[in-house]
């Protein structure tokens, strides 16, 4: 890298050395060392972090998955409970007394046929869709709130059709991922004290994990379908979730962008990161996913390990077994 | 998402620059209504005030409570009883001038001077007894025509004559269309003060047109065929008067005195206009540049309308004839005045002087510019319109220095026994009157108007009042121009006399240069 | 060689004249996908506020400025708090601002001492004093190297705006997924009110601005921001250099035409047009969305 930071910004060497440490302690953190360091935001000059508690205040980054009570991971926590949840519209029942467990560091899958209620699931889960009845508790408190306030919870997604924002460069989706997760909404916007070194620093790191080569400068509207999916992951991860919905991201990926995404899959479980996962793509789903629900019509009907779900019979009568007739 | 967007401005481009037609039509008609000229026939979308008819912060608003006009009475309070009525012309309301002063028509005897303190009696009218009209008006006028048989036309009773009148006092331009409004109601009003024609009182009825010849022509109408108006006088709201003209021929109603500026106005039978024609005032001009300032060479900046056209045409007719030579002819629009290339070009050509047609507004542009270069022509700026338009000064500021323009009739800085009739009249019922050269055209129409009238005797008819009109030879308020007509040929008007953007004070002034002459290419 | 050089010149400030009032309409519709119609409308009538307040009442300019400019970032902040924020979407939005177009004129119109001349005269503290070009036989004046002066900081400021700080980017991505953006914390009506609230502010500013060197007047404002649209065209409405570009060019050609090719009537007032034409043309034949991202990638 030169001297000119992304986005054109000169980096002085005192905040390249800055970034390093924040980087260094963040690295430290993904691959769950136990080194207790203070949120990234909280180590650039004097911009703080959002300490307040409460729905606006982001959980510090120390508490992130991967590093859960800043000493070891503790993979199979129970991190998101859905219980009846129950949501229509007009007419339809969308989702009828479902049902969901993730825990921390697994996979879990949500299959079904199309329309069975899976994009409503997570529509209702981010907070875009108010659930007519049902709780869902997540880290042990009740989700509730503005899409925003639950995403500062921890709570991460990405979209069936990828939703970057176009006319901005990659690395600028990925800040922004970074910084509304720091920040709430209007202090990002109007708070001109912020700095934002230690974001793009990360951004740029996520973009290496999650395996983006391209230019971080070009518009994103400008990326063949495949890297928008990637990118819009990385958004995502900017974030620092705990709980990841990904919403069919194999869909449009070839053989090649495919095998990387289930290797990167793997890596962030084993960061202890909890990811609810949509997917058609019946072996991907069966390789990666430690346990599957299975939706139709809006209501569960199996739960279980791959091989449970994949013995039971309604599932097959209801799905696999057609998609298996069609494969 | 981006194709739907791009119909959607598509068809917003459309109406934005329909909107901008409209608003250039507004403004063509503004510079018509001043005597300027254009193609417009007036903006319709004119916010419409209807019923908020005049604004009512002009103190030139005479409040006399109704009461008999006696000779007494006019001096402490100007017009009592019979101030045209200000409240509402347009919402159906009746604003006669005659009011109160009706049944003090019988009362009041004719011929007594009832002009504010000067004691001026109407006879002594400068100029007035030299007209064929005042030699008509021998009539008695104290003699009451008869009760019954005083009904001799439409809108004529014993004792009234019904005159419609169509002013501009709301839409964009009430607040200078005024003006040429109340300068004739002035003037019609000091006529029935002092005794009206041949013992009629006019009976006037106001309406605003709100400079929309549509809601003028509707107005017309309803004046003509429902109040049953004997004539329409003195009305100069361009925007109206073009398709008045057409409206009465076919009503036969005699229109006296319109703007005169369209030239279509000059084709009408029943149609009097006193204006000038923009192409006799470019040749009177451009013969005047050649012959007293030695131009050989011009540029032309003129509005895109007939009537620039035809400025633009009268002077280069003249210039060429005379030897001189067009170099630069521009066009000009509203929406893109062509300033700052015009004089890129004038000054490539070496031009002696920059003729224009436009606006007050294009003008100060064009001469603020100029200024801002250090440049100016070496004969300087002249055109026709300017100085209908009393902000021309202050638009220009000092770079307007030199300016020519001219006037249909003797320029306001002279002291003429005929201004200062017009002055005295004018200011006596409305003081704080802008005076320009069309509210003295307004005083002229009204004036012409009721002398025809008196010459008719009692017999007052509308076909007499045509014949009078077309038999009037060398009418003369001593204001700088006689007026005739002939049947079929009424170009009255075609004098013009220049005045020029002088030095008074730290202000600039509009000053007469002592020079008029006329077009005589209509005279056939 | 004066004659190009002025030529030169003359289009310059025209174009710095078209771009003021471009950049604004373009700083609207990249970030909320409105096509401003008002804003030369809204320019003018806080022009006239300000006329009024230093030339009808005597106030210091400067003070008539801020309070003109400040009249027109109400305007902005009203019309997107009680209009645009109650329209489903971004074609409603833009025949609301036809509809506020159409009201400004009409307010102009109706102030009967704002309407009394066709123009009023508004200078400013610099109308007046020139620059004499070395070598040639005319000058320059200090409100057109003002006009110019501004035109760049405008331009900078926005491209910084936009490209650099985060204020810039929540509009951008707003614009790009309402939706996207509001699940992450940043809401439209975090943003919007700032767009329209700068918009508005640049829109009146660009009229006082203009007004010494034109005088302050309706029609030409309103046929300029004819104009002015028909160069964001050039840039598909996003990119700023692109626009720049477009109206210097654009500018350029009228002001060569109407020196060196005066006889060819018409064809100067044509160009817009012909402008216009000729991008929906090359859109037509290259794919529009290649031609957005390359406008992006220039924005």
């Amino acid at each position: 890298m030169t001297g000119a930071g992304p986005l054109g910004r000169r980096i002085t060497p005192a905040g390249r050395q800055r970034g390093r440490d924040v980087m260094a302690a963040w690295h430290r953190l993904t691959d769950g060392d136990t080194v207790a360091v203070g949120p990234a935001d909280g180590t650039t000059n004097g911009n703080g972090h959002d300490s307040g508690p409460g729905p606006v205040g982001r959980r510090p980054m120390s508490l992130a998955p991967w590093s859960v009570d800043g000493g070891g991971r503790e993979d199979g926590r129970e991190l998101l409970s859905v219980e009846n949840l129950s949501i229509h519209f007009g007419g339809v029942q969308a989702l009828r007394d479902v049902r969901l467990r993730v825990r921390t560091g697994e996979v879990t899958g949500v299959i079904g046929p199309n329309g069975a209620g899976k994009s409503t699931l997570f529509n209702c889960l981010s907070g875009l869709l108010q659930p007519d009845a049902g709780t869902v508790t997540f880290d042990g408190a009740p989700l509730r709130g503005a899409p925003s306030v639950r995403a500062r919870r921890g709570l991460g997604r990405t979209f069936q059709t990828p939703r970057l924002f176009r006319s901005l460069s990659v690395l600028d989706n990925l800040l922004f991922g970074c910084e509304t997760a720091d920040w709430s909404g209007h202090r990002y916007v109007f708070d001109p004290r912020l700095g934002r070194l230690p974001q793009i620093e990360r951004a740029e790191r996520i973009a290496a994990l999650v395996g983006f080569r391209g230019d971080l400068s070009v518009p994103a509207g400008s990326l063949p379908f495949g890297d928008l999916r990637t990118v819009e992951l990385a958004r995502a991860l900017c974030g620092a979730p705990s709980l990841l919905m990904l919403d069919e991201p194999a869909s449009g990926l070839d053989a090649d962008q495919a095998q990387s995404f289930v290797g990167l899959m793997r890596e962030l479980g084993d960061m202890g990161l909890a990811v609810l996962l949509i997917e058609h793509d019946m072996a991907l789903v069966m390789g990666l996913c430690k346990r599957i629900t299975v939706l139709d019509f809006g209501q569960v009907i199996a739960e279980g390990t791959p091989e449970d779900v994949q013995r039971n019979e309604t599932v097959v009568h209801a799905y696999l077994g057609r998609s298996a007739a069609r494969a | 998402m981006r194709s739907w967007r791009g119909l959607v401005v598509f068809a917003v481009l459309l109406l934005v620059s329909a909107a901008c037609n409209g608003s250039s039509a507004q403004r063509d008609a503004l510079l018509r209504l001043n005597g300027v000229g254009g193609a417009g026939t007036g903006g319709s979308a004119a916010p419409d005030q209807t019923g908020a008819a005049v604004p009512s912060d002009s103190g030139v608003v005479p409040s006399g409570a109704p009461s008999v006009g006696g000779p007494g009475s006019v001096g402490a309070s100007p017009a009592a009883g019979a101030a045209p009525s200000f409240g509402t012309p347009a919402a159906g309301g009746r604003a006669s001038a005659s009011g109160g002063s009706r049944s003090a028509s019988s009362a009041t005897p004719g011929g007594a001077p009832v002009s504010g303190g000067g004691g001026q009696a109407p006879a002594a009218r400068p100029g007035a007894a030299a007209s064929s009209a005042a030699s008509a008006a021998s009539p008695a006028p104290g003699a009451a025509p008869a009760q019954a048989n005083g009904n001799t036309d439409v809108g004529v009773t014993a004792t009234s004559i019904k005159v419609g009148h169509i002013g501009i006092y709301s839409g964009p331009v009430g607040y200078v269309g005024q003006n040429l409004s109340l300068a004739a109601r002035a003037t019609l009003q000091s006529i029935n003060d002092s005794g009206g024609v041949n013992g009629r009182k006019l009976d006037v009825l106001v309406r605003d047109d709100g400079w929309d010849g549509t809601k003028g022509i509707n107005a017309a109408r309803d004046l003509v065929e429902r109040e049953k108006v004997f004539a329409i006088c003195c009305t100069q709201s361009v925007s109206t008067t073009d398709p008045l003209t057409a409206y009465a021929d076919q009503q036969k109603v005699p229109n006296v005195g319109p703007d005169g500026w369209g030239l279509v106005q000059y084709g009408g039978q029943w149609s009097w206009p006193l204006g000038v024609p923009a192409m006799s005032e470019a040749r009177v001009l451009a013969k005047w540049q050649v012959e007293k300032q030695g131009v050989k060479k011009a540029a032309l900046l003129h509005l895109n309308s007939p009537t620039g056209q035809s400025f633009r045409d009268g002077y280069k007719e003249v210039l060429e004839k005379m030897g001189g030579k067009l170099e630069v002819v521009q066009a000009a629009s509203f929406d893109d005045p062509g300033t700052t290339t015009l004089l890129a070009r004038a000054r490539a050509a070496n031009v002696d002087t920059i003729a224009i047609y436009a606006d007050s507004g294009i003008v100060a542009r064009l001469m603020r510019e100029a200024a801002g270069q250090g440049y100016k022509p070496p004969k300087g700026f002249a055109g026709s319109t300017f100085y209908y338009f009393n902000v021309t000064p202050e638009l220009t500021g000092p770079a307007g220095e030199g300016l020519i323009s001219s006037s249909h009739w003797t320029p306001h800085d002279q002291d003429t026994p005929g201004l200062r009739r017009y002055r005295e009249v004018v200011t006596k019922y409305y003081p704080k009157i802008d005076h320009t050269a069309w509210t003295v055209t307004s005083f002229v129409g009204a004036n012409l108007f009721a002398d025809t009238l008196k010459k008719l005797g009692l017999n007052v008819t509308r076909q007499r009042l045509k014949d009078a009109l077309d038999s009037t030879t060398d009418y003369d308020l001593g204001l700088g121009t006689k007026v005739s007509f002939r049947p079929g040929q009424h170009h009255a008007n075609t004098a013009t006399h220049l005045v020029q953007l002088m030095r008074e004070g730290d202000k600039l002034a509009w000053k007469s240069i002592g020079y008029d002459d006329r077009d005589a290419t209509f005279d056939k | 060689m004066s004659k190009l050089l002025q030529t030169v010149i003359i289009g310059t400030v025209t174009g710095s004249l078209y771009s003021l009032l471009a950049l604004g309409m373009v700083l609207v519709y990249r970030t909320t996908g409105v096509l401003n119609i008002a804003h030369g409308g809204i320019g003018v009538m806080a022009g006239f506020v300000a006329w009024d307040l230093v030339q009808l009442r005597h106030w210091p300019y400067y003070a008539g400025l801020l309070v003109g400019v400040s009249f027109a970032v109400l305007v902005g902040l009203a019309f997107e708090r009680f209009v645009v924020r109650r329209l489903p979407n971004a074609g409603s939005r833009t025949v609301a601002t036809l509809g506020l177009f159409l009201l400004a004129q009409g307010v102009v119109f109706v102030v009967p001492w704002w309407s009394n001349n066709s123009a009023q005269v508004f200078p400013s503290p610099f109308t007046g004093r020139v620059v004499s070009i070395p070598g040639a036989d005319f000058a320059v004046s200090y409100d057109q190297i003002v006009l110019v002066g501004t035109v760049v900081l405008l331009f900078l400021g926005l491209q910084f705006l936009l490209r650099r700080t985060r204020l810039g980017m929540a509009m951008r991505a707003v614009s790009d997924d309402p939706a996207a953006s509001r699940l992450m914390g940043v809401r439209e009506e975090l943003v919007a009110p700032v767009v329209w609230a700068m918009a508005f502010g640049i829109a009146g500013l660009s009229v006082m601005l203009i007004a010494p060197i034109n005088l302050l007047e309706n029609t030409s404002i309103v046929a300029f921001t004819l104009k002015a649209l028909a160069v964001t065209f050039v840039g598909g409405l996003v990119s700023l250099p692109l626009t720049v570009l477009g109206a210097t060019v654009l500018a350029l050609l009228e002001a060569f035409t109407q020196i060196y090719a005066a006889d060819i009537r018409g064809l100067p007032s044509a160009w817009p047009f012909i402008l216009m034409v000729a991008v929906l043309v090359i859109r037509l034949i290259r794919p529009t969305k290649a031609l957005d991202e390359q406008a992006l990638a220039a924005a």
